[in-house]
């Protein structure tokens, strides 16, 4: 592989990881208030206008759902269109003591603190 | 009685963060309160909670059922509610052994998740609209549904508040 090549590489993957986080925390949201109601993938995406298919793509995070289609779904779900996004970073975070109060707990619980709490 | 009281502190809770719905929208409360709700699969542990700053983190296991998941988060606002001298609390997956018993504030925490995801009046009102003469299985998975809960969540709700019998 080309040095030149592999440096552009790099950079796809750098300026795509954000964005894979932040669609996929839509698309878990969007999934999670969809059955909160308790409505059918396909009763939304036919309210949406798109398949079935299309809306499990965004609920995945594999696909980016648009402007329109996002105030469409506020409209369906009766929300708001902030409640589909992560919560803009606050410093709101855990810190070492805070899971040390998480082992006083249960020691064998850290591991999964961790996978939890981390990415926040 | 200790029961009453928490249903009493629920309908509370309701009417000041304007639940008046089914089913429960307990990840908007969730947002309202402050409370970050995280999910990652465990084979030990059904949820967590851990207070911060009046805040708190609550962390759901999610490779349980989505109606499994939705109890363990209004288990954890129980702790949150109930339980605000301690700050962190870790609940298991576990069944109870035989002779083992939950303890005291394991039973308040689930008491207040029924009462908060299967509110006492919606109850109530929907059991008297059913006509015939005995609930019958089918009227309570479809209640079930409703609310979005387990059958057997929403079948001991009802055997509780006396609204059908016990077996």
């Amino acid at each position: 592989m080309s040095g030149s090549k592999q440096k552009a590489t790099t950079t796809i993957e750098m300026a795509s990881t954000p964005d894979v986080q932040i669609r996929g925390s839509v698309g878990k949201k969007i999934r999670r208030l969809r059955e909160d109601r308790s409505q059918s993938a396909e009763r939304v995406a036919q309210k949406l206008g798109i398949s079935r298919v299309a809306l499990t793509h965004i609920e995945n995070g594999r696909n980016n759902i648009n402007a329109v289609q996002l105030w469409k779904l506020a409209c369906i779900f009766g929300c708001e269109v902030t409640e589909f996004f992560p919560p803009i970073p606050d410093g709101f975070a855990l810190t070492h003591a805070d899971y040390e109060k998480i082992a006083r707990e249960d020691e064998s619980a850290i591991d999964w603190a961790h996978k939890l709490f981390d990415e926040i | 009685m200790l029961s009453e009281k928490i249903e009493r502190q629920v309908e509370e809770l309701h009417v000041k963060y304007g639940i008046k719905t089914v089913p429960v929208p307990i990840e908007k409360v969730a947002d309202q309160l402050g409370i970050v709700v995280k999910r990652a699969p465990s084979v030990d542990f059904s949820g967590l909670l851990l207070r911060k700053n009046g805040r708190a983190f609550i962390g759901i296991n999610n490779s349980e059922s989505s109606v499994r998941q939705r109890f363990t988060v209004a288990h954890e606002f129980g702790h949150f509610f109930l339980h605000k001298t301690q700050e962190a609390f870790v609940d298991y997956r576990k069944e109870m052994m035989e002779g083992e018993t939950k303890s005291q504030k394991e039973r308040e925490a689930d008491m207040f998740a029924a009462a908060f995801i299967m509110p006492r009046s919606h109850l109530i009102s929907d059991i008297k609209k059913i006509t015939s003469t005995s609930i019958l299985d089918t009227e309570i998975l479809s209640l079930a549904k409703k609310y979005n809960v387990s059958r057997g969540a929403m079948t001991y709700r009802l055997i509780n508040l006396g609204l059908i019998l016990g077996k």
